[in-house]
């Protein structure tokens, strides 16, 4: 069987023009590349040899450090509660200035921090704290050392 | 020559990462460059967007599961760093990306590290009328003969869609350079 008689017989067809079109489209682009191969760009000198990136130290966030700042974010923010709780629960006296030293001593004498801590956080996120096994007095210390009342006050 | 696999095995042990991203850096460093370069036009952006994507690699081999090649994922962390750049950049300035677009033309004239004819500005003012999708297509199909199979993965589009594209944006830049 001749090559033309097996051409005939098969039942595939193109899009109209298909050929046409293809023929067309390739020698755009030739016509086009043999105008322009290139795109006229150029570094500086050497630039590429000497390319190289300062790596990222692969800083291990190790599950105690995450979880202690989890912790001290959980800190931080019962801290502003306590303050926030603390001037709205205060006595407003025209004219009168609480010094900073006295809000501390406050916070650390004179307010009842189990019944503060209960007021401020829900069961779930005592719970939560409580698995670390912290105690208030502990709390308290990191608040007093990881945190000054200036900043926590404007946050 | 390293073959990928290896290269891949050794970037996910800390032990031997850092040599192994060296490698990395050696062998994608200059086609990168050039891919990026095109995009954001000058060399300073592209410089930065490099920096970026190695960066971005380092970071997050640990997520390449192997699904593609290592050369399409760093192609197409390269092409979204070079695209967030640009985005970045025409908001910093308070001006549109087409605007953005326009000023780093304009700039390529006086650009030292552009020393392309007449023909070749001409063909970056075609190139930078196109749509983003039509711009990528155009340079990695007519610069870099990257295979469709290949810029399918980069791009995530469908390679008859890029196909199709890459047609039109010919057809376009000829009618650019006939006109101008």
């Amino acid at each position: 069987m001749s090559l033309n008689k097996i051409y005939k017989k098969i039942p595939f067809k193109v899009p109209k023009d298909y050929f046409e079109s293809f023929y067309a489209d390739f020698f755009i682009e030739q016509e086009l590349k043999n105008k322009v191969q290139k795109t006229g760009f150029k570094t500086p000198e050497g630039y590429l040899n000497n390319f190289n990136v300062s790596i990222p130290k692969t800083s291990k966030v190790t599950n105690s450090r995450k979880l202690n700042k989890k912790y001290s974010f959980y800190l931080s923010g019962i801290a502003a509660v306590l303050i926030l709780l603390f001037m709205f629960s205060m006595p407003k006296k025209d004219n009168e200035k609480i010094s900073l030293e006295s809000l501390e001593n406050y916070l650390l004498n004179e307010v009842d921090q189990s019944e503060l801590l209960s007021n401020i956080l829900t069961m779930d996120e005592l719970n939560d704290l409580s698995m670390f096994n912290f105690s208030y007095s502990e709390i308290e210390s990191f608040i007093l050392q990881n945190a000054s009342v200036e900043t926590l006050l404007i946050d | 020559m390293q073959n990928e696999a290896k290269l891949l095995s050794q970037l996910k042990f800390d032990d031997s990462k850092e040599l192994a991203f060296k490698t990395l850096i050696k062998r994608y460093k200059e086609n990168l460059y050039w891919h990026i370069r095109k995009i954001v036009i000058s060399h300073d952006d592209a410089d930065d967007v490099l920096q970026n994507t190695f960066v971005k690699v380092f970071k997050n081999i640990d997520k390449f599961n192997g699904d593609s090649k290592l050369y399409t994922w760093m192609y197409r962390i390269a092409t979204n760093e070079s695209i967030t750049f640009l985005n970045s950049k025409a908001r910093r300035n308070k001006v549109s990306n087409e605007t953005l677009n326009e000023n780093a033309l304009q700039n390529l004239v006086t650009d030292v590290y552009f020393d392309g004819d007449e023909i070749q500005l001409k063909l970056q003012k075609a190139i930078a009328q196109l749509p983003r999708i039509q711009q990528l297509v155009f340079n990695m199909r007519y610069f870099d003969n990257i295979k469709y199979r290949d810029m399918s993965v980069i791009l995530e589009t469908s390679e008859g869609a890029l196909k199709a594209s890459y047609h039109i944006a010919v057809k376009k830049i000829k009618t650019y350079l006939i006109d101008h």
